[in-house]
């Protein structure tokens, strides 16, 4: 029996929808002078319960707008949800919008610094790995150049390196990496398949089924915010395909 | 309290990055760096000083200006003020749009979002700070050319109004990041709340200027702002008269302003107290909402 590593109880996430968003005072003001301040309400996450053990590689699958990201989000603790208990365990590696905390003013060398402290890593940790960055997302040269000076690739580079030099608990995919040209995308996939061998909790995101059947072993399905099908992964992976060509 | 240390030994590092970023970015792009924040206050200074003293007759001759202001010259009276109130404004104002101004943080990942208003006040403290030079080298200097005393050990107790400053501002800060993620035009509206502190510190001239005016009420009103306390506090530590022993002044109508007010400073920390305690609490209960809204 091994480990739960990610647990969620319950977990429900509520947006409100204002046809209008009121943010100012002045609208306030005459909405509530005209009594007409209205929130709709609208879960974009429903009764979710599930339970991760460790090195279990689970999928989530789903149409657009299903709460896909949201779900990933509320995971990573970016989103408190509004029901509700989250209970994580370990080091989360979030994969998902990779450079997050970049300042396009920094040079590329106390943009390590800053985004690694953003991930939570301590000081030392990072002077440690500095150099296994550099080397790794291949930029000695533009260390000292601002990074809005970068171009896309080479940001993506950046960010893929800091936030992989940690040997994470829990890794959080959105869809396979495409970072950068086709060798580093070659060198990436081989670094998030070292994490793989060393027996890393998954949670993948992806619309291709073929890569969850591949990548995964179990699987839940999203629909308007609620799991319709969990499981194994062929299962509801099926059950997926049946939904599409409906 | 273990839970708090923690919190404490996990997000310093972040912290100290934050404020890093902020000092950093704030003098890269400029010649001068560091030194605008030496120049800026001093220049400003002394347009008040022409202005005030020349044009409306405050500040005259040396014996006028012991007199008035214990013994400070009117030109560290106006920098005292211009100093304190410029790391009060200046937090503040960047406080009311903060957590849009990291929203991009905010919205990728996990952070405690007190962070940035505690960041910003942080990078502005330091900026204080080493603005404090300017001020002592204008009041060396001045004490050499009008031949004053020199300050007494008082002069350590300026901690007390630094801190209350510091809890004020943070106090404020909080409530204002909450209200301004909410309120986008808050900040236009405190802009011109802070032109009205900006009278309301007596930055420019003694209080009893007020006190023997038409208008004896207004001077409660600016007694009532903590942030007049705060600076009223700090000008005794660096020039006033006796600090325990109740001296009295030859001019009778200025011992209230010569005086280390324990009383001021009491009030203030109560205030700041209040202000953070209310902004904790609000910050706390919306946090989780702010990312809705940015």
């Amino acid at each position: 029996m091994s480990k739960t590593v990610l647990k969620l109880k319950n977990v429900g996430m509520k947006f409100n929808l204002s046809s209008e968003k009121v943010d100012s005072l002045k609208e306030y003001f005459i909405k509530f002078v005209k009594k007409d301040i209205k929130h709709d309400e609208f879960w974009a996450l429903k009764d979710i319960n599930i339970e991760v053990k460790k090195g279990d590689r689970l999928g989530i699958l789903g149409l657009n707008g299903a709460g896909k990201s949201t779900l990933l989000k509320v995971i990573a603790g970016v989103y408190n949800p509004t029901e509700g208990d989250v209970y994580r365990k370990g080091v989360i590696a979030p994969l998902i919008e990779l450079g997050a905390g970049f300042d396009p003013q920094y040079t590329g060398s106390e943009n390590i610094y800053l985004y690694g402290a953003v991930l939570g890593y301590s000081k030392k940790f990072i002077s440690e790995k500095y150099d296994e960055i550099v080397k790794f997302s291949e930029l000695e040269k533009f260390m000292d150049v601002p990074l809005k000076n970068y171009s896309s690739g080479m940001k993506s580079r950046l960010g893929f390196a800091i936030a992989t030099t940690v040997q994470p608990d829990i890794l959080i995919l959105d869809e396979i990496l495409s970072v950068g040209d086709a060798k580093f995308r070659k060198k990436s996939q081989k670094k998030v398949q070292s994490m793989f061998d060393k027996g890393v909790t998954v949670l993948f995101v992806s619309h291709n089924i073929e890569q969850v059947k591949d990548l995964c072993n179990k699987a839940i399905l999203l629909e308007h915010g609620r799991i319709i099908a969990s499981g194994d992964a062929e299962e509801v992976c099926k059950v997926y395909e049946e939904k599409i060509n409906n | 309290m273990s839970r708090l240390i923690d919190h404490f030994k996990r997000y310093k590092f972040v912290l100290s990055e934050l404020v890093k970023k902020g000092i950093v970015l704030r003098y890269r792009r400029s010649y001068l760096g560091v030194f605008w924040s030496l120049l800026e206050p001093l220049l400003t200074s002394v347009v008040l000083y022409f202005v005030f003293s020349a044009v409306l007759g405050r500040g005259g001759s040396p014996e006028h200006q012991l007199m008035t202001y214990g013994q400070m010259t009117f030109m560290v009276y106006i920098l005292i003020g211009k100093l304190l109130y410029s790391f009060y404004n200046q937090t503040t104002k960047e406080c009311t749009r903060i957590i849009r101004k990291n929203a991009s943080l905010i919205k990728k990942v996990h952070i405690p979002k007190y962070l940035f208003p505690l960041s910003d006040m942080l990078f502005n403290f330091v900026l204080f700070l080493i603005s404090l030079i300017v001020l002592v080298g204008v009041a060396v200097t001045l004490m050499f050319v009008s031949n004053q005393p020199l300050p007494t050990v008082r002069i350590f107790l300026c901690i007390i109004p630094i801190l209350n400053l510091v809890l004020f501002t943070w106090g404020s800060s909080l409530i204002l990041a909450t209200l301004g993620t909410f309120f986008r035009d808050l900040e236009y509206l405190w802009n011109v709340f802070m032109t009205l502190m900006f009278y309301a510190c007596a930055i420019f001239y003694p209080i009893n200027k007020i006190q023997t005016s038409h208008y004896p009420w207004v001077a409660y009103i600016m007694k009532a702002n903590p942030l007049y306390c705060i600076i009223t506090n700090f000008r005794q530590c660096i020039a006033g008269d006796g600090l325990f022993v109740y001296k009295t002044s030859k001019a009778g109508d200025v011992l209230a302003q010569v005086q280390f007010n324990y009383l001021y400073a009491l009030y203030a920390l109560a205030a700041s107290v209040i202000l953070i305690v209310i902004g904790a609490i609000a910050f706390r209960k919306n946090e989780d909402r702010f990312i809705l809204y940015v």
